[in-house]
């Protein structure tokens, strides 16, 4: 019964989508205020409705019902029950269907906490965003039901691609779907502003911690993914520039973007035009992200579905949202009133610098991403574009906007001075000029580059950390005045400082672990020791074991560091199901290093081919993305930035209006 | 039922919620009361920046006199929310009232099957022994191993069905457990050697062999351990060991056993005197039986199975033997999808242990395990 | 400086950022993007060692030669031509012979592959892309069972 109740739960989220498509909006039009209203606790019943067929979906994969064909496909009884739970979004139809119930939820959000909106734009906001949710449950039920039975049930299932068997399987998607499809707000807050005629800097304020909330759980679903492909896929890399990474990192970089010049919008007026163009292309990226995932036109693990009609039919929603919010902007945009005027030495200048660098690098990974599809499919030539084209073009347009990175906060709104910044900025400099000197010194002219990039990574986190000292006034003012000024800077300042300082740790990350790592590809018999960057390794054997689901050859290595020994299991498994075959890497973290072993052929005598990797750092990478997304935390809990105005402020106004 | 209760509340509850808000009093609000409070917020906020330094207080005075002009614009801007009008609340309440139920029920009407019930694994298991099929049985006793790891008996009969069905890694499983908890005999071992050779794509390796071996110290009548140890032999090219043994097994032959010919073939193979031929008792088998008995094929497998299952049943019949037996025999048959011949050895069997009510206990919790007394 | 100098400097900056990244976009396409090619393809090219290459194929049955150290050698073919590529590190885990591979690397003077990464399918029913259409257009399309045995 309550595979059939989740499936009429879907098609009444369908039904009760189409009115708050359109009922709200037509209220708004008509400033009917009744009608408007019926928008919040409608968003609220379709987000229950999906999510009750969201449960029931799961209830059918923790029972093991093979009665449903999706289920069949994709579990197994003797799964733990944990890979059941994660195997509901480990398949295309589930990862669909949680696509649509975060969609539900932030809509149903916005109705819960938008009080602070004026009603009709919150009534056209909740609008669009159904549009886009009742084209996805359409596009579920027509083409990626869940619900399809399969009778007579099976009694065991075909169980899920073992290299999904993860707990990063369990993570990661719903991580990064909030944040994709979190992005939907900012698009359907700019089309309702479009619509509305009304973009300001209330808009700007109303949006952002929406488009914060999306780019934090992005910033994590991105370093989540990128670490389980890490420890998962067994080659110690851990981004490939894999078609569907960036599809997700797209968004991303379009989102960094809107939230900066969201703040110019927000503070000065200004950029207006361009912040709505961003949170449209921001979101059209997303949809972009899952065309190219889910459409099968790239082949990778991500890609479950490579049924042509599912392509065509999220084709024509990207097309459709894409071209229909631009042909919206082309046509409202001219009516938008130009803002506030600032000087390009500026606070603004700095955050425009920051646009046009992030967006340019975002263009040459769309272009990267789409080239090889278009050009085959204009003359059936294939090439891959990998890793080398986009550390020749994404790297160096980095660069510059790192080094400018430092100076953004502390310039001043409409007109700074660079000169005074820069003396401020001395200490930040100087431990950057020792740090490039100390590790050239140390590493060797070989490693002149990543002497620059560590150097590069310390500025940006000493640069980070002056901020918040400058305008605490530390060492100019007395020590206890100091301490009371850092103490009452607005929680967004702290947010901006940990947000740029983590920007530094990653790139630290990423520079030392690349170029510091050593690697050792070794044919080892049982009783062989090897050293790799100051760890002794002895290959005690292998072991084979048997686990819930597969079964798996250990090689027992016994690692010492420092006088400390541990234990290193990596493995090869088969998963018994499917029959196939996975590596499985053992880790060992030491500081901020991690020593990485996985395994390959066995050879003859009981030997067996090694894959040792030392990788100073490199935990600094995901590290730092934690910390970006404490950042964007912090930012969102400052008062200024809680889900709309102050309400009470709101009430005080209209009282002293009617009075 | 309930289904259709529950639909029914759904839809309910989803007319519910756009009809609602039809029918309360709007509270006075105009959008212009939010921007006044975003740009009251801005003008104290140019007032922090200046005191932290953010902005230069020439340039604070300018962004004042901005939003100040955002103000005066925002606060001209009122505009009262129109009355709610009641032919248009009427027409949104018929739209609740009628589009989404017409529309969730076609839909559903299209897509759904409400008469197909759920069927949680769990409970199809625990349904009444004997409707399920033969994968249901082997669920169940798995269902019961996964419980209770050392029930030896159970490893016991799965082993020889995963061996039939190819699933030779869970055999070999199955056939470690059931020697660790039942002790080694002949069958067992060369139970185990033989999964561990189809696990293997037909090599006899070391461990089978070592399998075979013990079996074949164990029972030395066996044929199939010795079957398997020639075959090793042969793969490991020791020819002279090989044709021995070949001979040997050959020279056990009463004729017409299926592998006779392949055996003599392999003699021959090898370099060997192939035995005299006896008379076959039966007519020969057909060539590609032979051949298929040495690749291990499914229908050979089915053979040897049914070949065991008879030949217990044989001996049970003239020599009779403990319940035990008896009751692997009914399982067995049960397992090969011979109901009538299970109920044929239940029926003898309790003719045998017609004096021990312990026995006739026994023999009726197999009948009710395996679905017979339905 | 005046409403007009301010626009300019804008322009002129957004200008200069677009013509770097268009810049990059184009070197890189030059000689960073590798192209895909079938050993047919392979056997009529001459060895450029600034050119990397996808080679698509099916590695060839009783071509792998594991060998005692970790450089292993495998023959990929598209059942017309096939080429011997060389590869030092840990094959993928799903690849095998008679399967669909892609090897990434540069085709040396000797007619050899001289492969860096190479990726095997990844799951039962996956083919790598660019192999399935290389081999469809050859004809020689078969379903994975027929090509394992």
């Amino acid at each position: 019964m309550l595979n059939e109740l989740g499936h009429y739960a879907l098609v009444l989220a369908l039904a009760l989508a189409l009115v708050q498509s359109t009922v709200p909006l037509a209220g708004a039009r008509m400033r009917d205020a009744r009608i408007m209203r019926i928008a919040d606790p409608v968003a609220g019943m379709v987000f229950l409705l999906v999510g009750l067929s969201f449960a029931a979906l799961m209830v059918a994969y923790v029972r093991s019902d093979f009665s449903l064909l999706n289920v069949f496909q994709n579990s197994h009884s003797a799964k733990p029950m944990i890979f059941k739970i994660s195997g509901v979004w480990g398949n295309h139809e589930g990862s669909m269907l949680l696509w649509v119930l975060i969609l539900a939820l932030f809509s149903a959000l916005v109705a819960a906490f938008g009080g602070a909106l004026p009603r009709s734009l919150k009534a056209t906001v909740l609008s669009v965003q159904a549009w886009v949710l009742v084209a996805f449950l359409v596009f579920i039920l027509a083409t990626s039901n869940p619900f399809v039975r399969l009778s007579p049930a099976p009694l065991e299932g075909q169980d899920l691609n073992p290299i999904l068997q993860d707990i990063g399987l369990a993570i990661h998607p719903p991580l990064l779907y909030v944040g994709y499809v979190g992005f939907s707000i900012a698009f359907s807050f700019a089309v309702a502003a479009l619509i509305e005629g009304r973009i300001d800097a209330a808009w700007a304020r109303w949006v952002r911690p929406w488009t914060l909330l999306a780019w934090l759980f992005l910033t994590l679903g991105i370093a989540m993914g990128s670490y389980w492909a890490y420890y998962e896929l067994g080659w110690g890399g851990w981004w490939f520039w894999d078609p569907v990474e960036n599809a997700s990192f797209m968004p991303w970089l379009a989102g960094t973007a809107l939230l900066h010049s969201a703040i110019v919008m927000e503070k000065r007026d200004a950029l207006k035009i361009w912040t709505i163009l961003l949170a449209i292309l921001t979101f059209s990226l997303s949809l972009l992200g899952t065309f190219l995932v889910r459409s099968g036109v790239l082949t990778s693990v991500h890609a479950f579905a490579t049924d042509p009609t599912r392509g065509v039919f999220i084709l024509g929603i990207l097309i459709v949202f894409i071209g229909g919010s631009f042909a919206l902007y082309a046509w409202r945009a001219q009516m938008l009133r130009p803002g506030g005027l600032f000087a390009p030495i500026s606070r603004e200048g700095a955050l425009v610098l920051n646009n046009l660098f992030l967006t340019a690098a975002c263009a040459t990974v769309l272009v990267g991403t789409l080239y090889p599809l278009v050009l085959e499919a204009l003359t059936g030539e294939k090439i891959s574009v990998g890793a080398p084209f986009f550390n020749l073009t994404f790297g160096p347009l980095m660069i510059p906007l790192l080094m400018a990175v430092p100076f953004g906060p502390m310039l001043a709104w409409k007109r700074g001075d660079l000169f005074a910044v820069a003396q401020r900025l001395w200490v930040a400099l100087v431990a950057a000029l020792v740090t490039v000197a100390v590790v050239a010194w140390l590493a060797g002219n070989t490693h002149l580059l990543a002497a620059l990039g560590i150097g590069l990574a310390v500025w940006l986190m000493a640069g980070a950390l002056t901020e918040p000292l400058v305008r605490a006034k530390v060492g100019r003012e007395a020590f206890g005045t100091s301490v009371r000024r850092l103490v009452g800077l607005p929680r967004s300042a702290f947010g901006t400082m940990l947000g740029h300082f983590a920007l530094g740790m990653t790139l630290f990350g990423i520079v030392a672990s690349s170029a510091f790592e050593s690697e050792r590809i070794v044919v080892m018999t049982p009783g062989e020791t090897i050293e790799i960057a100051g760890s002794r390794l002895t290959f005690e054997g292998m072991v084979a074991e048997i686990g819930p689901n597969y079964r798996q050859e250990v090689g027992v290595f016994r690692s010492v560091r420092g006088g400390r020994a541990a234990e290193m299991r990596p493995a090869k498994r088969i998963y018994t199901a499917r029959q196939m075959p996975t590596t499985e890497a053992a880790i060992r973290t030491h500081g901020l290093s991690q020593l990485y072993l996985s395994l390959g052929d066995a050879k003859e005598g009981g030997a067996i081919v090694v894959r040792a990797y030392d990788k100073p750092f490199v935990l600094l990478i995901w590290l730092g993305a934690v910390v970006m997304a404490l950042g964007g935390l912090v930012s969102l809990s400052d008062r200024r930035l809680r889900v709309g105005a102050p309400r009470p402020a709101a009430k005080r106004a209209s009282g002293a209006r009617t009075a | 039922m309930l289904l259709w209760f529950s639909v029914a509340i759904l839809t309910a509850l989803a007319v519910l919620t756009v009809l609602w808000p039809l029918s309360r009093r709007a509270e006075a609000d105009d959008d212009a009361s939010h921007d006044v409070a975003v740009y009251r917020d801005q003008l104290e906020e140019v007032e922090r920046d200046v005191d932290r330094g953010l902005i230069e207080p020439g340039e604070a005075e300018a962004a004042r006199a901005e939003i100040a002009r955002r103000l005066l614009r925002a606060s001209g801007k009122a505009e009262a929310t129109a009355a709610s009008g009641l032919t248009r609340r009427r027409a949104v309440a018929v739209v609740a009232l009628v589009a989404v139920p017409a529309v969730a029920l076609l839909l559903y009407a299209g897509l759904g099957h409400p008469g197909y019930p759920d069927q949680p694994r769990s409970a199809r298991l625990e349904q009444p022994a004997g409707t399920g099929d033969m994968a249901t049985l082997i669920a169940r006793v798995e269902d019961q191993l996964a419980k209770d790891p050392d029930d030896g008996r159970g490893w016991e009969v799965l082993a020889p069905i995963y061996l039939r069905m190819g699933r030779a890694n869970d055999a070999v499983a199955a056939y470690r457990n059931a020697l660790r908890l039942q002790g080694e005999n002949a069958e067992r071992l060369s139970g185990l050697g033989e999964s561990i050779v189809q696990a293997n794509g037909g090599v006899v390796t070391d461990e089978a062999s070592a399998a075979f071996a013990k079996a074949r110290d164990l029972d030395p009548g066996a044929t199939r351990p010795r079957f398997f140890l020639a075959m090793g032999l042969s793969q490991e090219g020791k020819t002279d060991e090989a044709i021995a043994a070949w001979t040997d097994l050959a020279a056990s032959a009463e004729g017409g056993e299926p592998w006779l010919p392949f055996a003599r073939a392999q003699i021959v193979a090898l370099g060997g005197e192939a035995p005299p031929e006896t008379e076959p008792v039966m007519p020969g088998p057909r060539r590609a039986d032979v051949e298929a008995a040495a690749s291990m094929s499914a229908d050979d497998r089915q053979a040897m199975v049914e070949g065991m299952v008879s030949q217990l049943a044989t001996r049970l019949d003239e020599e009779g033997g403990s319940v035990e037996e008896w009751q692997r025999l009914m399982r067995a048959y049960h397992v090969l999808g011979r109901s009538d011949a299970a109920r044929d050895a239940a029926a003898k069997a309790r003719e045998a242990f017609a004096g021990d009510p312990e026995a006739q206990a026994r023999i009726a919790s197999t009948e009710s395990e395996i679905g017979l007394n339905q | 400086m005046t409403r007009k100098q301010r626009r300019l400097t804008f322009i002129g900056v957004i200008g200069a950022v677009l013509a770097c990244a268009v810049g990059l976009v184009f070197a890189a396409m030059g000689d960073k993007v590798a192209f895909f090619k079938t050993p047919s393809e392979l056997a009529t090219m001459t060895p450029d060692p600034g050119k990397r290459i996808r080679l698509g194929g099916l590695v060839e049955d009783g071509s792998l030669d594991r060998g005692t150290d970790t450089t292993v050698r495998f023959r990929v073919t598209d059942l017309n031509d096939a080429v011997t590529v060389s590869y030092t590190g840990i094959l993928p885990d799903l690849f095998r012979e008679g399967q669909g591979v892609v090897a990434e690397g540069i085709l040396q003077p000797d007619g050899t592959f001289r492969a860096d990464s190479v990726l095997a399918r990844h799951d039962e029913s996956y083919m790598p892309k660019e192999v399935a259409d290389a081999l469809k257009e050859q004809n020689h399309y078969f379903e994975s069972e027929t090509l394992t045995q």
